[in-house]
């Protein structure tokens, strides 16, 4: 395709070839925090469906190398990512238009108290929960089976920690991932986040992945 | 006034897309705004970058350049928009972008009447942004 001009509609229909090039128009236009977020959200959902395509890959990566592969998608989509900044301790993935922060802590799911630990590091270490950064969000690496049971069992945990004024609320555009909002002891006011589970689970049971798995034993 | 070294800009660029082909898309646009003139840039097409790149590369990578380097990581190129209508041309402010992008409906700027696809009329181009200009 030969194109001089680009139109919005010829950015749309090249979004299948390119995942979020029909959002590049309105993440460069946003002024609005809300908006910012929900187009991260969308962009980073696109991201997380690109790095589940190939768990076998995953099978030794840590937290930060995983991280650090969704900061760099991030960052060719054009966003100021960085990993490790330093904010009130070094928050594993930081995303910032003008004064908007967004937060994110990662971590592989080894145990709820173990999350429970990202959760409180995002709360009360690295978020102010001020009108810029009222959102943040949790990655859940998991490369146990059954990634809903986790996700739901985590919903519990969190609901059995009687967080001030906590509610939860189910994703639109994911149903593994959810919204937890509560109040932020810091700034006293309503804070949002978005938990994300990235499914990385790899044990094929066809003959093959049988046979890898009988040599390794 | 922030002034950014260029050799700056071209470690980013090769840091975020190490060996892909936009890595040298990337290099070839910063370079093809530095060597110009900022004032007679005031109308960059998407057809006049994929000159200034050559043509050994397609849309996508084009194109997922173009991105990145009007994204607040480089932004080094500000996209603008404007209609044509039967060969007029009427630039849309991002205001009235960002209004016709969550509604889903633009006003045609003079006549006040809706604009029926606005998408298929309404195109981008780009301006050199101002970390271009104050690039040493």
């Amino acid at each position: 395709m030969d194109i001089e001009n680009l139109s919005l509609r010829q950015l749309q229909n090249l979004e299948q070839y390119i995942p979020g090039l029909n959002r590049f128009p309105s993440r460069f236009l946003v002024t609005d925090y809300s908006k910012f977020i929900e187009i991260l959200y969308k962009d980073i959902d696109d991201i997380i469906y690109q790095i589940q395509e190939n768990p076998e890959l995953r099978q030794n990566d840590g937290e930060d190398r995983l991280t650090i592969d969704i900061r760099d998608q991030l960052r060719r989509l054009g966003y100021d990512a960085s990993h490790d900044s330093k904010f009130g301790g070094h928050a594993d993935l930081l995303v910032k238009k003008g004064n908007f922060t967004w937060i994110g802590e990662a971590k592989i799911h080894s145990s709820y108290n173990y999350l429970w630990e990202g959760f409180l590091q995002l709360t009360t270490r690295y978020s102010t929960g001020d009108s810029n950064q009222r959102d943040g969000g949790i990655f859940i690496y998991i490369r146990q089976k059954n990634a809903n049971a986790i996700i739901e069992k985590w919903k519990n945990h969190l609901l059995s920690k009687e967080l001030p004024d906590y509610t939860y609320e189910e994703c639109e555009n994911r149903e593994l991932s959810f919204f937890s909002t509560h109040i932020h002891i810091g700034s006293g006011r309503d804070f949002r986040i978005k938990h994300m589970p990235v499914i990385l689970y790899f044990q094929p049971q066809d003959k093959s992945g049988r046979s890898k798995s009988e040599k390794k034993n | 006034m922030i002034t950014i070294e260029k050799q700056q800009i071209e470690e980013q660029i090769h840091q975020d897309w190490l060996q892909q082909p936009q890595s040298q898309i990337c290099i070839a646009i910063l370079d093809y705004l530095v060597r110009s003139n900022s004032q007679h840039l005031s109308h960059i097409t998407y057809g006049s970058l994929r000159k200034v790149v050559g043509k050994a590369y397609d849309n996508q990578e084009i194109l997922a350049a173009i991105q990145y380097l009007c994204g607040d990581r480089t932004h080094l190129l500000e996209p603008k928009f404007e209609l044509i209508d039967n060969d007029d041309y009427f630039d849309i402010s991002d205001d009235e972008m960002s209004k016709a992008r969550e509604t889903g409906q633009l006003l045609h700027p003079e006549t006040g009447k809706l604009i029926g696809d606005f998408e298929d009329k309404v195109f981008i181009y780009f301006q050199p942004s101002s970390v271009v200009k104050n690039l040493a």
